[in-house]
């Protein structure tokens, strides 16, 4: 069981925003996608997620290619959590829940006991189970963020692919987040997310994949991909990578040149 | 605003159904000399087959229509301005039928008018396809409807100004104010099945609406095909209101207004929307019809002058209340 992608290469305006990246998930994995922005983090979320046409190259899904497949076939595979949250109706946080479900249901059938159980479950892991009747419209950005992670949940599918999901969260939700695809990976999930926070991401990834303008500049062991040298290749900073109490910490320290000019 | 009581889905539904239900025996009960039928049974049985039941039929046929468009094109291009008018369809129905008007066909043969609508309907369905592609963004979905509006609008204005005679252009403009007045069976037979038809894929949208409310890309990844959502909506635009403006002319405001006027019954779910806004189209449109034959019995008000004189002060407090909702 593999979610792969093979020589991808995307153009997006003209320019090219992945260039020939392969890459293989497999359940038991949280991979954590790292790079600065414009590196092609989300793009290449989107594609494994095979939401993206691609230039050249192709994704596969256990050996079968991605295309291969239907939507809904798909959508019981692979959860996808984009970066942009908006929900453009004033949906009850249960009900924006209950859209994981919607891949697992029959045409015109209503919510099962199978369904309403699941958006419970993953209401609770993401602690947003006494939003239940609220309209999303009236949270605040980290608690509708964990809402839309709790959709991503109850979608039970076995990839779970997030854009930035710890965008906006508190230090506690956000270390239950992280805790909680640790959790899923060790369930037999895949988890892949893209994410800023290097710390977080040497602790809890059991893989890092780390992007520099579209190409893949390192893949393998956090502690291996997450180097002095690399992310002075990576992000032009001198970074702190240490311990603490036996928990890693990945510190930048100084920018290594002015990234733009200041005029 | 906090989480406000939501009534029970089905309730919603048959609430809805029962108003359309007694808006239709309202409209077959009601005629230009108050309530009630003609005493002779003959006559009675006439009045109510020749005239009252096309008239209720197309107001429930065409209301639906309208309701039902306007939810799905509010949830597709998840903007709560969404109406039917918007993608042109209806701007093309209309000019259709004023140049059969235009062109003497409409006076030669009665049924020339609703089929130039069809077809007015029908080629600007293929040019919004053409400029906006199969699978194009909702954006250029929007700014072809508005191109092919405008290019209604101006030929229709065109028709109007070259008309051959005062009486044609006073038979144009009385049209273009849309009406369920002097309709027959025929008129139903053309447009019933169109409207069904079209009704019924917009319905089956419901669920692929529900996933777009967290964007495209969310959307796909729960299993919404966007190329098959968007043959949907344009093919069933195309269908229900392509012939619904087709018998009726042009019937505003029913489109815009009912969603939102449902949409806090069904907790704002976008696919929960469409079988009451199916409903509350066809009671609003039966209501409107039943109340201008009272007001003018004379049959002087003209439906979609009545649709328009309700809706625009709507759309006034609507305004007001998207200020209040927004205010802190």
């Amino acid at each position: 069981m593999t979610l792969a992608i093979h020589g991808a290469s995307i153009m997006l305006g003209g320019r090219r925003v992945l260039k020939d990246i392969s890459s293989a998930v497999k359940p038991g994995e949280f991979v954590a996608v790292v790079g600065p922005n414009g590196a092609g983090k989300s793009t290449l979320l989107k594609a494994m997620a095979g939401l993206m046409p691609l230039e050249s190259g192709h994704g596969t899904l256990d050996g079968a290619a991605l295309k291969s497949f239907s939507r809904r076939h798909l959508a019981k595979q692979i959860a996808y959590l984009p970066q942009d949250r908006t929900v453009h109706w004033a949906l009850a946080a249960a009900r924006v829940v209950g859209l994981g479900r919607l891949p697992h249901r029959s045409f015109a059938a209503g919510e099962s006991a199978a369904d309403r159980a699941s958006v419970a479950a993953a209401m609770t892991r993401m602690d947003v189970i006494q939003f239940c009747n609220r309209p999303v419209t009236t949270l605040s950005g980290g608690e509708l963020a964990r809402v839309l992670l709790a959709r991503a949940l109850a979608q039970e599918a076995r990839y779970l692919i997030a854009d930035e999901p710890a965008a906006g969260l508190d230090p506690a939700h956000s270390l239950a987040l992280f805790q909680e695809f640790v959790r899923l990976a060790e369930d037999g999930h895949a988890v892949i997310a893209a994410m800023h926070d290097l710390s977080f991401a040497m602790r809890f990834a059991t893989r890092v994949i780390l992007l520099k303008d579209g190409a893949c500049l390192s893949d393998g062991l956090p502690a291996k991909v997450l180097s002095r040298d690399n992310l002075a290749t990576a992000f032009a900073i001198d970074a702190i990578v240490t311990m603490v109490d036996g928990v890693p910490v990945v510190l930048p320290r100084t920018p290594l040149k002015r990234l733009t000019p200041l005029t | 605003m906090t989480g406000r009581a939501e009534p029970a889905y089905l309730s919603v539904v048959a609430l809805t159904a029962g108003l359309a239900l007694a808006g239709f025996l309202l409209s077959l009960w009601i005629g230009p000399e108050g309530f009630g039928l003609p005493r002779a049974p003959d006559a009675a049985q006439l009045v109510l087959r020749e005239i009252r039941l096309p008239r209720a039929l197309l107001g429930l046929l065409v209301g639906a229509a309208l309701g039902t468009c306007g939810a799905v094109l509010q949830g597709y291009l998840r903007n709560p301005l969404a109406e039917p008018g918007l993608v042109g369809i209806s701007g093309g129905a209309s000019l259709g039928a004023v140049i059969a008007i235009h062109s003497g066909l409409a006076g030669r043969m009665a049924l020339a008018l609703p089929i130039g609508g069809l077809l007015g309907a029908g080629l600007a369905t293929v040019i919004i396809v053409l400029l906006a592609g199969v699978s194009g963004s909702v954006t250029t979905l929007i700014l072809a409807g508005v191109a092919v509006s405008s290019i209604a609008a101006a030929l229709t204005s065109l028709a109007l100004n070259l008309s051959p005679n005062p009486f044609a252009s006073v038979e144009i403009m009385v049209w273009l104010m849309g009406s369920l007045t002097d309709r027959s069976l025929i008129h139903v037979y053309l447009a019933a099945p169109l409207i069904l038809v079209g009704v019924a894929m917009l319905l089956t949208t419901a669920r692929d609406l529900e996933a777009l409310s967290l964007g495209e890309d969310a959307a796909q990844n729960l299993g919404v095909d966007p190329a098959g959502l968007r043959f949907k909506v344009i093919a069933g635009t195309a269908l229900a209101v392509g012939a619904a403006t087709a018998v009726a002319g042009g019937i505003g405001f029913v489109g815009l207004m009912v969603p939102h006027l449902m949409r806090r019954f069904v907790g704002e779910s976008p696919g929960r929307l469409l079988w009451p806004s199916l409903f509350a189209g066809a009671a609003l449109v039966l209501f409107a019809d039943v109340a201008l034959r009272l007001a003018a019995p004379q049959g002087d008000l003209r439906l979609g002058v009545l649709t328009a004189v309700i809706g625009a002060p709507f759309f006034l407090w609507l305004v007001v209340k998207k200020r209040q909702d927004l205010a802190p």
